[in-house]
């Protein structure tokens, strides 16, 4: 304890870091979605090139996304800003005779 | 005071052949002046669809995973709530049952209380039934007042046309349907969206029919894309499900532009339900893409709404609610859409 006193104040411990959980959404094929509270439609998944949040050039699944009058393809990889937000795309997937989805995470 | 209300089962029909009294357009409580469901709407959009509310209940949180959830007494129907999609079961909430909504609502830009604008399809692959739904406002928008009927406690009578078997007929069966619908996390719904608003109080005609529907077949995700014909479903068309009358089917394989325009004027003009379905586009990406230019997407279902017979083009409505087809050239119908169905 006379250390401690010695040495000032205790320094006070620095406050716990709010860890948010990551907002995920998932939207399948022909349905709308909401990001945020923005409608966005999914449409017509299929291989085709697109382009990687860095700007690097992909090519893989893809799908269509329709909001606010826009239409943006996008594959994994790749960003689209939504009303002001921007989403990353964590996948788009698409089973035999299954709808596909498109999984994307607010950055 | 509130109760649990159990995972969702199926759920028993009765066939009712009843004509109790159609619910009026908007209906006010005394009990709906205590109601906590704010519908906050943050922008209704041109066609006077209410965009952004408040439904849930304050007594509503999020669906623990047994599927239990609580919900204010009374007002409630008295057979279990269909199960949500399992992607949707960790968010989800109900809309509080005593918020003011009501069947039918005439907006702004309403030629009838119930009109295709009313409609719009949610985070569910039915795009067939809402499609269907559409069709149906449009061209009998009474029969769409006929399944729904006011059993005065703020519940509804909600009949659907249903099979015995593929070889039997339609019959009305009617449940009893309360106006409690899933909300996804931004608080709107999350299938079928709700339709006009006025003097504060919300349009629901097409979340209770797509209620009653996931009802009849026990969860919503049993009424997303091909699931609705499984479990020996048997129906010929969604808009039987509606008016109780059979579909024909045409594919547009082997049909003629002339023949295109002409059935399908024929139907609009004759008051029928008229859909159409575009083909897969997943192998053709280059036709995908250039649907994609005129709002039609692969795999989808749309409801005819005009036809030009001068300009020998078509309209349909998109069931997203938006996004509509315009203009479309009968011979890009030919090669975007693979069938027609119209009803009676």
């Amino acid at each position: 304890m006379a250390w401690a006193a010695a040495q000032g104040p205790t320094p006070p411990s620095a406050p716990p870091i709010a860890q948010e959980a990551p907002v995920i959404e998932s939207i399948e094929e022909t349905t709308v979605g909401d990001l945020a509270g923005v409608r966005v439609a999914m449409a017509n998944v299929f291989v085709d090139r697109y382009v990687r949040a860095d700007g690097a050039p992909a090519e893989g699944l893809t799908c269509l996304l329709v909001f606010d009058g826009q239409k943006v393809r996008v594959g994994a990889g790749s960003a689209v800003s939504v009303a002001g937000r921007s989403w990353e795309v964590v996948s788009v997937t698409k089973a035999a005779d299954a709808l596909g989805e498109v999984v994307l995470r607010a950055r | 005071m509130s109760k649990s209300y159990a995972s969702p089962a199926a759920s028993s029909a009765q066939v009712d052949a009843r004509a109790p009294t159609v619910a009026p357009a908007v209906e006010a409580t005394p009990s709906n002046e205590l109601l906590v469901g704010l519908m906050a709407q943050a922008g209704a959009q041109e066609t006077g669809q209410a965009s952004m509310l408040d439904l849930a209940s304050s007594q509503s949180g999020p669906a623990p995973d047994a599927g239990m959830f609580d919900i204010p007494e009374g007002k409630d129907q008295p057979t279990p709530l269909p199960s949500v999609r399992d992607k949707h079961q960790a968010t989800v909430q109900w809309a509080d049952p005593a918020a003011k909504m009501t069947p039918f609502v005439k907006g702004a830009a309403d030629k009838a209380a119930v009109d295709p604008n009313d409609v719009a399809q949610g985070s569910l692959g039915n795009c067939y039934f809402i499609a269907s739904m559409v069709a149906v406002a449009r061209a009998n928008p009474d029969a769409i007042k006929q399944l729904i009927k006011s059993r005065g406690d703020g519940t509804y009578d909600v009949t659907l046309y249903v099979r015995d078997s593929a070889y039997g007929a339609p019959k009305a069966v009617t449940q009893v349907v309360d106006p409690r619908m899933p909300l996804g996390p931004s608080g709107t719904p999350l299938y079928a969206k709700v339709g006009d608003q006025k003097n504060g109080t919300t349009e629901i005609w097409s979340s209770l029919l797509e209620k009653r529907l996931a009802m009849q077949k026990g969860s919503y995700d049993k009424i997303s894309g091909g699931n609705i014909a499984k479990d020996g479903f048997a129906f010929a068309g969604a808009t039987e499900l509606l008016t109780g009358k059979r579909e024909s089917y045409r594919a547009t394989a082997g049909m003629k532009e002339d023949d295109v325009l002409l059935e399908i004027a024929a139907a609009l003009e004759g008051k029928k339900p008229v859909t159409a379905d575009t083909k897969d586009m997943a192998a053709t990406p280059d036709l995908a893409k250039e649907a994609e230019a005129h709002n039609v997407y692969g795999n989808h279902a749309y409801a005819p709404s005009k036809v030009d017979m001068d300009g020998r083009t078509l309209d349909l409505t998109n069931p997203w609610g938006s996004d509509h087809v315009t203009g479309l050239s009968v011979k890009d119908f030919l090669r975007f859409y693979r069938g027609i169905r119209i009803g009676a």
